[in-house]
């Protein structure tokens, strides 16, 4: 019985996994759902207003105002 | 000792980059719009990354100037992005729109080896690492359809 805390160890590794796989599979659907319905221009704008949300939170939390 | 929290976001980042690209592959939209989708892939995954690092650094796992210069290095990320974009809209197909790739990548790779490769903390600097390589993967599917 020697190997039964190796065993213990991978199995809580693949319990640990599990929830991350079912969320890989999730977000990627509700990506190319959401994508699929937009126009290329209406998806480049949504690109912008992310782009615009990082350099603003990049601003405040660098302290740089330029 | 600290875990590194902000797992969801890293989880969306990851997914959306290892996946979506095998997705594009099999979708029947314009190139234009396949384009779109990787630009915006792109801005999700740097956004998610900096969730994560400012995450990481409320939790004491990134030092003060770490993140200050990760951050500065992100404002230069995000209008390299916003550059980018516009060149997609207006250029599309055209040659132009390679040196707009360029020059993102440029500002994703002062990025990594500027900022994430100098955060002290192992852990962290291993979960960022991983998010700023998935996005500097959507760059590889943008630049792989302009060709």
């Amino acid at each position: 019985m020697s190997d039964t805390p190796e065993a213990i160890r991978i199995i809580s590794t693949v319990e640990s996994f599990l929830p991350i796989v079912v969320g890989l599979v999730r977000d990627l659907k509700a990506l190319l759902v959401g994508a699929s319905d937009k126009s290329a221009d209406q998806i480049l704008a949504e690109a912008d207003a992310n782009w615009n949300a990082v350099l603003a939170a990049a601003k405040r939390e660098s302290g740089d105002p330029t | 000792m600290k875990h590194f929290a902000p797992r969801r976001h890293a989880r969306a980042a990851l997914a959306v980059a290892l996946l979506a690209p095998l997705a594009f592959l099999g979708c029947e939209s314009s190139k234009y719009k396949r384009v779109a989708q990787a630009a915006d892939g792109f801005a999700l995954s740097v956004r998610a990354f900096q969730q994560a690092e400012i995450t990481a650094h409320a939790q004491g796992l990134i030092a003060d100037d770490e993140h200050a210069a990760i951050e500065r290095a992100l404002a230069d990320v995000a209008r390299a992005g916003l550059a980018l974009d516009d060149s997609i809209h207006t250029a599309q197909s055209k040659p132009g729109a390679t040196q707009a790739i360029d020059a993102a990548l440029a500002a994703v790779d002062r990025l990594l080896n500027e900022g994430v490769l100098h955060v002290k903390n192992p852990r962290a600097r291993q979960d960022l690492q991983a998010l700023v390589l998935s996005a500097r993967g959507f760059l590889a599917t943008i630049s792989a359809v302009f060709h």
